[in-house]
């Protein structure tokens, strides 16, 4: 009877997901990422109504991200120059290639903290080594 | 004119980004631990009070790629040591002091993660030779004659003359560059020297230029 009991209640464990796998569920469709033609309508028309000098970051429909600021935006493209440590030429990206744009409020101060915790880290090992080295074994 | 502007900018999109500085050069300061071990099990095998500086420079030969050649060396560290051994069936101890020095000249690759970004981590791997000298200070040592219910002097007080070996090992890195301004960066990063095992660990930090 136990023996039974077992082997009915691992068949049922086990035959739901089989079938979900036999059904072959659909997979999410790649369509999220590709804006409609409303979409791109509304997408140019928000981009447009950004102001110039905006710090956005930009989701593609190709997944990358970038971050950058924003210089121009027509009903084709946008233009943003990206966020980098040594200036880089302005890109266009065409408003087709958006999935997302948001506005950002500038990375100055996460950039200043970033490089203090790195600076703190760095100093705490350098008064580490010589405080060791000082000490003798 | 907006739209002559968008076509050499989409034209543009594609081409390469402008040249990175392809060399750097850096200078740093470190704790150096090595790995020893001794004859006595329950002995310390790592000598770990060492001060490190080196310098060092590097060529990216892609934005991600880095050969890396560094130089450098630690402060001189001791390690104790002691050694049991019989003479007519009697105990008796040899204690000594070995003072050891290293320094080092190493190439490695890096792959360096971002591209143009005010910080970028990195992992390495290299080649090092390592040039070491010991020299041992040996204690006197006496052995107890029970016949005679005194103490023999055995071997008196000595030193050794210095012993230089060079020692070629593998090694594995891993560590940062943060840029303080376009330029100048702050790096830090650990190394791990294996031979037969991790035969040294090596923090360092330190300042850089890029150029």
């Amino acid at each position: 009877m136990r023996r039974t009991l077992a082997v009915l209640i691992c068949v049922s464990l086990v035959l739901p997901a089989a079938g979900c796998a036999s059904t072959g569920r659909t997979p999410a469709t790649a369509t999220i990422l590709q804006p409609s033609a409303p979409d791109r309508a509304a997408m140019a028309d928000y981009v447009q109504r950004l102001p110039a000098g905006s710090k956005v970051r930009i989701e593609r429909t190709d997944g990358a991200t970038v971050r950058g600021t924003l210089m121009q935006a027509t009903d084709d493209a946008i233009v943003v120059q990206k966020n980098t440590r040594l200036p880089e030429p302005p890109i266009a990206i065409p408003v087709g290639q958006l999935a997302r744009v948001t506005t950002e409020n500038g990375g100055g101060a996460g950039k200043a903290v970033a490089i203090g915790i790195a600076s703190g880290v760095g100093a705490f090992f350098a008064i580490l080594a010589i405080a060791f080295a000082a000490s003798g074994d | 004119m907006k739209a002559l502007l968008l076509v050499s900018l989409l034209a543009q999109a594609s081409a390469a980004s402008p040249d990175l500085p392809r060399f750097d050069a850096h200078a740093v300061a470190g704790w150096q631990n090595l790995h020893k071990p001794q004859q006595q099990p329950y002995y310390d095998d790592w000598l770990n009070a060492i001060l490190y500086g080196g310098a060092g420079a590097g060529w990216y030969w892609t934005d991600h790629l880095k050969m890396q050649v560094d130089f450098g060396g630690g402060t001189r560290a001791d390690q104790y040591r002691t050694r049991q051994f019989l003479v007519a069936g009697q105990p008796a101890y040899e204690s000594s002091r070995a003072a050891i020095q290293e320094t080092s000249l190493s190439i490695g690759q890096q792959y360096q993660f971002f591209r143009n970004q005010w910080f970028h981590p990195h992992v390495g791997a290299g080649l090092e030779l390592a040039h070491e000298t010991t020299r041992v200070e040996y204690l006197a040592v006496s052995v107890y004659d029970s016949a005679t219910r005194t103490s023999r002097l055995l071997t008196p007080e000595h030193t050794d003359s210095p012993e230089s070996r060079l020692l070629a090992r593998g090694f594995a890195d891993g560590g940062f560059k943060a840029y303080m301004t376009r330029r100048a960066f702050f790096l830090g990063d650990m190394r791990v020297m294996f031979r037969g095992g991790i035969d040294e660990v090596l923090f360092r930090a330190g300042f850089g230029i890029d150029f």
